[in-house]
């Protein structure tokens, strides 16, 4: 059983921690289930290193919208250099 | 810290405000007047800051450039009276200009949440959709009176309360869209952005008690009174652009703490 407010999934935890900077620990993790589903067809808890590209592809519009183009190219780069994808 | 006195500003800039209207009672035409621009500079400043945090072509640029075209054109209008005495068209040309830019950057801003995509689902676009009814009732509860007496004046010939109807319209949407900014600033609750967004829910109350309380009686204190709630929602939206800026500039690194 996963802790609460956790995937159990260290990748889209991670993610999520980062998102939650911005968007909050609630949101963040929200995010990161929605657009797992919409661009892997799959939930957070099965996430793998080989789909963090097309995670942060799909987090690309979303992320632009609030934090605009520059800051969300940041924290996508910061994504990638925290998990070695 | 920073964003702490960004909430706190906007209160001391309205109690001076207040404090200073109520003093030059006597003359307080002029210091309401003064005051009436000041805000709305200061408004203006807060939209041009957040803005230019962004790229060119990012959504909330736009959003916050018609916010801010609001208030230039607000400005540029009481110039305008001060120039040129008999210029109500122009005025009125001007007044309407700024409604269209405020519905269009408050509209943007209260969309973003959707567009974004975050919660794409039947329960979340419901919500949204009783959020935004609940705004349009407590608006309507606000500003309807207003727009019924000018809709009858219009009705009945006097073409000048055109003016008076669209600002009225402009109110009623800004205040709804209130709700949706709301659901945003709250889903953003423990990071960074709920500044920006807590800060701009908060500037759109301050128009709603901005609108009620400048209903009421004109006499001494109101005018003040009324001046101080306009610096307080002015004051939150520079709050609301600067808590933008410091949020999502290019060269802001957020890190995360260490567990």
């Amino acid at each position: 059983m996963s802790e609460v407010g956790t995937t159990g999934n260290p990748i889209a935890d991670r993610i999520a921690a980062r998102l939650a900077l911005y968007l909050g620990p609630h949101t963040g993790r929200v995010a990161v289930r929605t657009f797992a589903v919409k661009a892997l067809g799959r939930g957070p808890e099965t996430l793998t290193l080989a789909d963090v590209p097309a995670l942060q592809q799909a987090l690309r519009p979303m992320l632009r919208t609030f934090v605009g183009r520059t800051q969300c190219e940041i924290v996508l780069q910061q994504i990638a250099q925290e998990l070695g994808a | 810290m920073r964003y702490r006195l960004l909430v706190l500003f906007p209160v001391v800039l309205a109690a001076a405000f207040l404090l200073a209207g109520d003093l030059t009672a006597a003359r307080s035409g002029g210091v309401l007047t003064a005051e009436a621009e000041v805000a709305k500079s200061l408004a203006l400043a807060g939209c041009v800051v957040a803005a230019l945090a962004f790229d060119r072509r990012d959504y909330l640029r736009r959003a916050w450039m018609y916010s801010g075209l609001c208030y230039l054109l607000l400005l540029v209008r009481d110039v305008v009276s001060l120039a040129i005495p008999d210029s109500s068209a122009v005025l009125g040309a001007f007044a309407i200009l700024a409604n269209l830019a405020s519905v269009a950057g408050t509209w943007m801003l209260a969309h973003a949440w959707r567009l974004a995509g975050i919660e794409d689902d039947d329960r979340a676009r419901t919500r949204g959709r009783l959020l935004f009814a609940a705004g349009a009732l407590l608006a309507l509860a606000i500003t309807g009176l207003p727009l019924v007496r000018d809709l009858r004046t219009l009705f009945a010939g006097d073409l000048r309360a055109v003016v008076d109807v669209a600002s009225d319209l402009g109110d009623t949407i800004c205040l709804a869209l209130v709700a949706p900014v709301l659901q945003t600033a709250l889903a953003m609750r423990g990071g960074v952005l709920r500044w920006p967004w807590g800060l701009l829910t908060a500037s759109g109350i301050a128009w709603i008690a901005y609108d009620a309380s400048s209903s009421f009686v004109v006499q001494a204190p109101w005018p003040a009174v009324v001046e101080a709630v306009r610096a307080l929602a002015c004051g939150l939206v520079l709050s609301a652009g600067i808590a933008q800026r410091m949020a999502v500039a290019p060269d802001v690194r957020l890190s995360i703490p260490p567990e």
